[in-house]
């Protein structure tokens, strides 16, 4: 059994279903990160798995020990997990001591201990010298600090953390996501990390778990679960991606022949894929090469026509009709395309993933 | 008329012939000076009167009620204690805006003091000859109508044949005795009376018995009525005489040693609008018919000619002691305050 | 010609707004504030005045003595006692009965929140009387249950006594803690409790350490608002503590005047030692709320969650409800009772049931049936008056930037601290005199209820265009229509449930004002609260409660329109207003 480990969890609020059969392992000591679009149920399995909600069917287990199940669930305060909020939650009746000391004191850790390890704490946070203060008087991001120094000085083997990040301004976010990460490799607590914004999911995770509509629809690396995306809901979720309806000519094992009007294409595929059903071709936009230079082994090219192009600074955005269905290109700058000029893209084999689906999903 | 009657007269007299201030001219009052110059059909045209009166509303109504039957006028009262009426006549004297015809108070002192400020028009009328001339004002600007004698007013299923029959035996029922004085200190004149006749010992004594104390005479009845406490003191004989004709459990007695009376005087106001309706009125109300409405009210009428309220003790029969309003009013201020000191609470000073 | 035009149409528009503002933005306005001004300025200066010895001298020997008398010195006393007592009471009743609504999921918190809401809304002088019924010491129906359940010799509880003051105006002014602790509760976010939680926080530790600090500054803000009312309810303190023989200040400033010959000099001295109390009360309330409020630090959307408290939530809902019961229950309770028995006194049976007092109350005491009239005339017009001021105070704030506004605002908002005995000796002072001798006339009555209700009507108006975006008026303009036009077509139609709302707020608390009125009164113009008053004073109980309950009905039928019309729930139309 996995370190955490998540078996058949339903939710429900009245009879909207928020969650419906999570099945989820996670490892000590890795970074997990629940993705996902708004309402989908992140924080929904984060609170279930703080103990805060009761799951209406499944268990959660952690280190062997059933902590969750329909019948009973150990209370958040014995659970010994750390919590950040997205709103930071800080106390603002107590100065930064105070709010960092909190847990130790429950923990009935010696005075002068708690000194020591909040100082510490503090320090690893970046906050010394603001012991005094109250949080009304700390900038968004140090109250952030403050959160994460509240739960890390307990040391919990878990950290749940729900948006953490999504109060702060862009440039502030960057910088605590390096320091969030290297704070996690450092500890070695495990992180399970809630965001909406998939950047932030990769930058930071050993392992994404997409959600949409209370389930989960893939799990794994942030580089599998980019290039390799399970379904169109994923694909689109991870980033820009074409999405080129076809029609399934012939499959073996994982690669299948394609036809998107006239031309045909080489793909990737998943075993699921049912041959009378609509088929999609997800390409990455960054993934296709413009030119009329010769076919490449291991690579796919297509016949299509320019349309328009719109230079964006460092790229240059190309908008390319491939049998009547509009792509888009991210060339770069030196390449230039008069509108109506007939253009070949090239896309590695291993770029065009084919799956189920219509593009109006 | 006894010898004790005749000693509340000469307390009277005193009052009356007491110095004040007399800047006013009597004669500018509007509208009749006596009774044989009322208009009744300008009265009738001015068609209601305004009253100021500290007397029971029961009885209010009840002479109102006979007097708008048969003359179709209407009479608009206020009712407060008796330092309600007088002060709110003062204060809208005060603001120029007398709203009052007549004022009616059970507080001589109250309406020397309008006299004093030139607030009361002298009305002569010979139907006020069976009143003692003790009992006006030698100028007429008031006149004594009733003659409320402070009474031991009792619950008879808690003392039975045994009531406390004296001041004194009334300071052994501790913490069963109830009194009244508005916190403007309505009640001062007769516990002033009772003290200067009996001593302030009484009084402390009175106090240590923890008597309740209640803001108007009706209270007093109510209480004793309902057995919350056995006694009261300074009860007005009617609300004791009507108490009883109700059948109520309670019976009131006139004290051998002496009883404090309060005369209670009325006086047209000279800034009237309606001076005509409130002669009238004031007529009516001083005349035989209103004061035999007084009297079925349980009140004892201040006119000769009128019996004593039915199965009431004749006054003659009884040892009566007269306020001294003149003392009263002048040293008013310290009495209150002294009052203060025995009782607690509020007395308006 | 042509080229001429645009700028005659031009000059023309000029010409016309410069006009239409003098004549009706001027005229308007203008009259609005000099009659705020004449209202509550002009009786605030007589106030001062008044405690100098004006008219007769000035001088300061008046104050000396004043403050030197130890009727005054008990008084003051008493007061300071009151409002301690009260203060801690609504403290203990207040905060657990809100957190018990706002935090838990003990059953029919609903109802338990309307219930607080009721015991507010009741005129306090009806809960002294009810009270008078219930815990007399006699023949108070709670006494008698005691005796009967106990064997009691007499009734063991005495409702005419500090504890019994203190309990009755506890019950009605702990509102203030309870609605500035419930909301406070309900905006501390569930993180914050969370956040303690999974740092191994147990419930009991989690609400004592943060929950409790965070409300902290809404209850010692809301025990302080307790307080500074407590002081200000002449009427419990009159019904309850003048049988008691203690003496408050407002209790003791009637006496001063209601006394003949009246004392002036004492009465403005008086009242404005209670103003120097309601002040500072006030600023300390508001600095320490300012200082240290935490609880309204995003005003995005809060979650909350509620407690389960398992069967807890049944005690709890017992305590609350014995809680709302002395509050509001059974002081209506008692008042129905009473305005339908013949007999107080006599127990509830059917042959004890009568109209008769109804009967009495609303067609033939005459006092009764003048109060009636009155109050509904006074609080028509002064509502009416007062919007008017109000909403043309609040159109100077928000919408010009006529210098001296913040000053009339602050002015319009004043008199929500004034006690209304102060107000009441501060209009006699002013207005028994030349140039405007209104003293026993209906019309300083009138005078009174506006300048005591304008700060609720001014708030209101304040509220309701700050709502209105005020490019729907300039559109207007735009268009050609003239200042008058645009806040008859547009502003008015606009704020017109706002401004009914604010009408109402005034018209409510100013039919059943006792405090001011009964200084203030003559034959003629009695209100209802004085007919209940006056007929209690008689012993006319059973006639009283119908009276009272006459009130209730009228008094309850309108707050809840308010509560409809502004679509929220109680806490947030409440106002601190002090009144009774
Ligand atoms: N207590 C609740 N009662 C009813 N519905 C709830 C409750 N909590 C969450 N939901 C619903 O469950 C769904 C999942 O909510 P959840 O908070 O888990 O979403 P999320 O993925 O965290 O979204 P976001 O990114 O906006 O925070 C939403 O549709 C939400 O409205
Ligand atoms: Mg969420």
């Amino acid at each position: 059994m996995a370190f955490i480990d998540i078996a058949g969890i339903d939710k429900r609020f009245g009879s909207f279903k928020a969650l419906s059969g999570i099945e989820l392992a996670i490892e000590e000591r890795e970074f997990v990160t629940f993705l996902g679009p708004s309402g989908c149920g992140k924080t929904t399995m984060l609170r279930t798995l703080a103990g805060f909600l009761t799951p209406d069917s499944g268990t959660i287990h952690v280190g062997g020990k059933l902590l969750s199940s329909p019948q009973a669930v150990v209370p958040p305060e014995h659970r010994r997990m750390g919590m950040v909020f997205q709103n930071y939650a800080v106390w603002p009746h107590m100065s930064v001591f105070e709010n960092v000391a909190f847990g130790l004191r429950l923990l009935k850790v010696e005075g002068a201990e708690i000194g020591e390890r909040v100082s510490r704490i503090l320090d690893a946070v970046g906050l010394r010298g603001l012991e005094k203060r109250h949080p009304g008087q700390l900038s968004g991001g140090q109250q952030q600090r403050v959160a994460l120094a509240r739960s890390l000085v307990v040391e919990p083997s878990i950290l749940l953390l729900d948006e953490p990040l999504s109060n702060l301004d862009a440039k502030l976010r960057e910088r605590m996501r390096t320091e969030l990460k290297t704070l996690q490799r450092r500890t070695g607590i495990t992180f399970i990390y809630v965001t909406h914004d998939q950047a932030e999911a990769m930058a930071l995770s050993d392992r994404i778990v997409v959600f949409n509509q209370g389930t989960v629809q893939q799990v794994g690396a942030p580089r599998d679960v980019y290039e390799r995306p399970a379904n169109i809901f994923v694909a689109d979720f991870m980033g820009l991606v074409n999405k080129v309806p076809g029609k399934l000519v012939e499959r073996r094992g994982t690669s299948a022949r394609v036809r998107i009007g006239e031309q045909t294409i080489e793909a990737c595929t998943s075993d699921g894929i049912d041959p009378n059903g609509a088929i999609v071709v997800a390409i990455r936009p960054e993934a296709i090469r413009l030119g009329e230079a010769a076919p490449v082994a291991g690579n796919n090219v297509l016949a299509g026509k320019l349309v328009e192009s719109t230079f964006l600074g460092n790229i240059v955005d190309h908008q390319v009709d491939v049998s009547g269905s509009l792509m888009r290109v991210q060339g770069d700058r030196q390449q230039a395309f008069e509108p109506g000029a007939n253009v070949n893209l090239i896309v590695p084999i291993t770029e065009c993933v084919a799956m189920q689906g219509d593009t109006s999903q | 008329m006894s010898i004790e009657r005749r000693s509340v007269l000469k307390g009277l007299a005193a009052a009356g012939t007491a110095p004040f201030i007399a800047g006013h001219a009597w004669s500018q009052a509007a509208g009749p000076s006596d009774a044989g110059q009322i208009d009744v059909e300008k009265a009738k045209a001015e068609g209601k009167v305004v009253l100021y009166t500290s007397l029971d509303t029961q009885i209010v109504d009840a002479i109102n009620a006979a007097f708008t039957k048969k003359y179709g006028i209407e009479v608009q009262y206020f009712r407060g204690g008796s330092s309600d009426v007088t002060g709110k006549v003062l204060a809208e004297a005060d603001a120029g805006r007398s709203q009052a015809d007549m004022v009616d108070a059970s507080d001589v002192a109250g309406l020397m003091l309008m006299k004093e400020r030139g607030l009361l028009k002298p009305f002569k009328s010979p139907a006020m000859d069976p009143i003692a001339k003790e009992l006006r004002d030698p100028d007429g600007t008031w006149i004594a109508d009733r003659l409320t004698q402070a009474v031991i007013h009792y619950n008879t299923k808690e003392f039975g044949s045994a009531p406390p029959s004296t001041w004194e035996d009334l300071t052994k029922a501790s913490g069963r005795l109830v009194y009244f004085s508005s916190s403007s200190g309505d009640g001062a004149p007769r516990l002033y009376t009772l003290a200067s006749n009996f001593g302030w010992d009484l009084l402390k004594k009175l106090a240590a018995t923890k008597p309740l104390r209640v803001q108007t005479p009706q209270v007093i009845a109510q209480v004793l009525e309902r057995g919350e406490r056995g006694a009261g003191f300074l009860q007005n004989d009617n609300i004791a005489w009507r108490s009883k004709r109700q059948g109520k459990p309670t019976d009131y007695l006139f004290p051998a040693e002496g009883v404090p009376t309060e005369v209670g005087a009325c006086g047209l106001l000279k800034s009237s609008a309606r001076p005509h309706a409130a002669a009238l009125y004031y007529e009516w109300w001083m005349g035989p018919e209103g004061q035999a409405i007084l009297v079925k009210g349980g009140k004892y009428s201040s006119r000769t000619d009128v019996e004593p309220p039915e199965g009431s003790v004749p006054l003659s029969k009884i040892k009566l002691i007269a306020p001294d309003h003149v003392e009263y009013k002048k040293n008013k201020s310290q009495i209150l305050d002294r009052l203060a000191a025995t009782f607690g609470g509020e007395w308006g000073n | 010609m042509q080229a001429a035009a645009p700028a005659a149409v031009a000059d023309r528009a000029n010409g016309r707004s410069i006009a239409s503002k003098i004549s009706f933005q001027g005229l308007v306005l203008g009259f609005a504030v000099a009659l705020l001004l004449f209202l509550v300025g002009y009786p605030l200066l007589w106030l001062f005045l008044g405690s100098l010895g004006a008219p007769q001298s000035l001088g300061l020997e008046h104050l000396q003595r004043a403050f030197a008398r130890p009727q005054n010195y008990a008084a003051l006393v008493n007061t300071l006692q009151l409002a301690l007592g009260t203060g801690v009471m609504s403290v203990l009743i207040g905060v657990p009965l809100a957190w018990a609504t706002s935090r838990t999921n003990m059953p029919l918190r609903y109802v338990i929140h309307a219930l607080v809401a009721l015991s507010y809304i009741m005129p306090p002088y009806l809960t002294a009387l009810a009270y008078i019924f219930l815990l007399g010491p006699e023949a108070g129906h709670f006494n008698r249950l005691l005796q009967g359940l106990f064997g009691f010799e007499s009734g063991p509880l005495n409702i005419f006594s500090m504890p019994g003051v203190i309990f009755v105006i506890g019950i009605h002014v702990f509102a203030f803690t309870y609605f500035l602790t419930y909301s406070a509760l309900k905006s501390v976010d569930a993180s914050l409790e969370e956040s303690a939680q999974v740092l191994g926080a147990k419930r009991w530790q989690t609400t004592l350490r943060i929950n409790l600090p965070l409300v902290a500054p809404a209850i010692t803000g809301g025990a302080l608002l307790s307080a500074i009312d407590s002081l200000a309810l002449f009427g419990p303190q009159a019904i309850i503590g003048t049988p008691a023989q203690i003496v408050f200040l407002p209790t003791r400033i009637y006496a001063t005047i209601g006394s003949y010959p009246p004392r002036w000099a004492e009465a403005s001295a008086l009242s404005l030692l209670l103003v120097f109390l309601t002040v500072a009360g006030l600023a300390l309330q508001r600095g320490y709320l300012e200082r240290r409020s935490y609880v309204t630090v995003s005003g995005k959307g809060v979650r909350t969650q509620l407690l389960n408290l398992g069967p807890a939530r049944w005690a709890l809902l017992a305590f609350c409800l014995t809680i709302v019961f002395f509050s509001a229950i059974a002081p209506v309770g008692i008042l129905t009772l009473n305005a339908f028995s013949k007999s107080w006194t006599d127990p509830l049976s059917l042959s004890n049931l009568t109209l008769e007092h109804f009967h009495t109350a609303l067609f033939l005491d005459q006092v009764a049936v003048r109060g009636i009239i009155n109050s509904f005339k006074l609080a028509t017009s002064a509502a009416a008056i007062a919007v008017l001021i109000g909403a043309a105070v609040a159109y100077l704030d928000l919408r010009t930037n006529v210098r001296g506004r913040r000053v009339l605002d602050y002015l319009a908002i004043l008199p929500l601290g004034l006690p209304g005995t102060v107000m009441a000796v501060g209009i006699l002072l002013a207005f028994i005199r030349l140039p405007i001798p209104i003293y026993g006339t209906i019309w300083i009555l009138l005078a009174a209820y506006v300048a005591r209700f304008i700060p609720l009507a001014t708030r209101s108006a304040n509220a309701t265009f700050r709502q209105i975006d005020p490019s729907l008026e300039e559109a207007g303009r735009i268009t050609g229509a003239s200042w008058f036009h645009v806040i008859r077509r547009i502003l008015v139609p606009l704020s017109r449930p706002g401004l009914l709302v604010a009408f109402l707020l005034v018209f409510i608390p100013a039919f059943g004002e006792l405090s001011a009125t009964i200084l203030l009164y003559t034959g003629g113009t009695e209100t209802i609260a004085i007919a209940i008053y006056r007929l209690n004073d008689l012993g006319q109980l059973e006639v009283v409660s119908a009276l009272a309950v006459f009130t209730i009905v009228v008094v309850l039928t309108l707050a809840a329109l308010v509560s409809w019309l502004s679509g929220s729930s109680w806490s947030s139309s409440e106002t601190p207003a002090v009144r009774g």
